[in-house]
């Protein structure tokens, strides 16, 4: 009988323990609390043009080229981007001059992996682009390969005969793309970009190699890899607004994750106090 | 994010290819070829007494035939590659004075065709096969060669026999 009290006292001690001190957790004061103010971002169309063909073309009478940038944002990081340009080329080679000529689309997606400060809105951006080029090929001028030397003693002779343009040339390619964006004012960026592209497809005209795609660069024999570059510069307009949203930081995780597995023990020392008490009522009864 | 920036370094690195050496190994131009046949019996070969061959405007016979030899019975012969016409001046019985005169029998012979370009690789550049060969005999009062044919009036193999000169 007196065995019987001295449980009960102790289980229901137990218990009202229990219950108090999920009481004093759910009272816990926050020391931390998470800030509330959101910082705004703008999102809209970046257009831009490539400056440095430009003034290639100026520097070099060979060369004309001309290319525009666009970029649209999508998310937090992600960007969608496209490229149009332009490119006449002509290349001197020992025995032949030719020139490339036609124009070429790029679109693809970036991504942004720097983590900008507060305000900031730069970017290092890793992407991909799908990429299409249209063109035509002209030899200006060739000498006929002879090893024999009794008409030209000196060299190969240059032929007097025309040969026609081989137009309606296409080339498909994938880009790698490599750069980084930066804002110098309000809305306007620099952009620097390297490339890397992989030959997917291109016509090979029987009676002449493409040597040279525009947008792609020279073509290497026997390899289908390229590489291009990029300098431009371009101009936000601004179309809506969303905030930021910021990155956890590491600290902030490991605490958070505490905490969880914090909630999680007591939840389930309060489970196991709650079955203590159903067994002791029922043996109790 | 530094080892991104090395990573895609060392990508993009794999993107620069060598180019190959720009040595022609692939092809050349034809010569034509030539055989000389007796116009008595025209299915023997005959060669031309002391058979001089030198190219209009030059100053010296060509390499392919040894100048003076009495014992040629078929040659390869240059044409211009990038014009349509060669004129040649194969001269028999030919002899060189001091001065570098020549003198025999010379016959003034013009091959006309039309050069049809190839493209071989970018270190030879363009090629070119003659087409539609034609010989024109220029009229003298003595000419030694009796009658010429065009066995094949194309030209892209100097292995094949292309004209046959009949004296």
């Amino acid at each position: 009988m007196k065995m019987k009290y001295t449980l009960k006292f102790i289980t229901s001690l137990l218990g009202l323990f229990m219950v108090l001190q999920t009481q004093a957790q759910q009272k816990k004061i926050d020391l931390n609390p998470k800030d509330t103010v959101t910082h705004m971002e703008s999102y809209g169309i970046r257009l831009g043009m490539d400056l440095s063909k430009k003034i290639l073309g100026q520097l070099k009478p060979n060369f004309e080229g001309l290319e525009l940038v666009a970029d649209f944002r999508l998310s937090q990081t992600l960007y969608l981007a496209a490229e149009w340009g332009n490119e006449k080329k002509s290349i001197v080679e020992d025995t032949y001059t030719y020139t490339p000529d036609g124009s070429y689309f790029k679109i693809g997606i970036d991504q942004n992996t720097y983590d900008n400060w507060y305000g900031m809105n730069n970017m290092i951006h890793l992407g991909g682009r799908l990429a299409y080029a249209k063109y035509s090929q002209t030899v200006n001028e060739f000498a006929v390969f002879d090893t024999d030397r009794y008409w030209n003693p000196e060299g190969f002779g240059v032929s007097d005969q025309k040969l026609p343009t081989y137009n309606g040339l296409s080339a498909l390619w994938l880009e790698v793309v490599f750069g980084a964006k930066v804002e110098l004012f309000a809305n306007i960026f620099l952009n620097a970009s390297v490339r890397g592209g992989y030959l997917l497809n291109h016509d090979s005209n029987t009676n002449f190699p493409n040597n040279w795609v525009p947008g792609f660069n020279a073509v290497t024999e026997e390899s289908k890899f390229g590489v291009g570059y990029n300098y431009s510069i371009s101009y936000l307009i601004p179309i809506f607004k969303k905030p930021k949203v910021y990155k956890e930081s590491e600290e902030a995780k490991k605490k958070r994750l505490q905490e969880a597995s914090e909630e999680k023990s007591i939840k389930k020392a309060q489970r196991a106090a709650d079955k203590e008490e159903k067994k002791s009522s029922k043996q109790r009864l | 994010m530094k080892r991104n920036i090395l990573l895609s370094l060392i990508v993009l690195g794999c993107f620069w290819s060598c180019e190959k050496d720009d040595i022609c190994i692939a092809g050349d131009t034809p010569m034509m070829r030539i055989t000389f046949l007796d116009s008595a019996d025209e299915t023997s070969k005959k060669a031309p007494e002391r058979l001089l061959v030198v190219g209009k405007d030059k100053t010296t016979p060509i390499t392919t035939i040894s100048p003076g030899s009495s014992s040629i019975t078929e040659a390869l012969i240059p044409l211009i590659p990038n014009t349509n016409q060669t004129e040649y001046y194969l001269v028999t019985n030919a002899s060189i004075d001091s001065e570098g005169n020549v003198s025999g029998n010379i016959d003034a012979l013009i091959f006309s065709y039309t050069p049809n370009p190839k493209f071989i690789s970018k270190a030879c550049g363009y090629i070119v096969s003659y087409e539609n060969l034609i010989p024109i005999l220029t009229p003298d009062s003595d000419n030694w060669i009796k009658k010429i044919t065009v066995l094949s009036p194309s030209i892209s193999n100097e292995n094949e026999v292309h004209i046959e000169i009949y004296h």
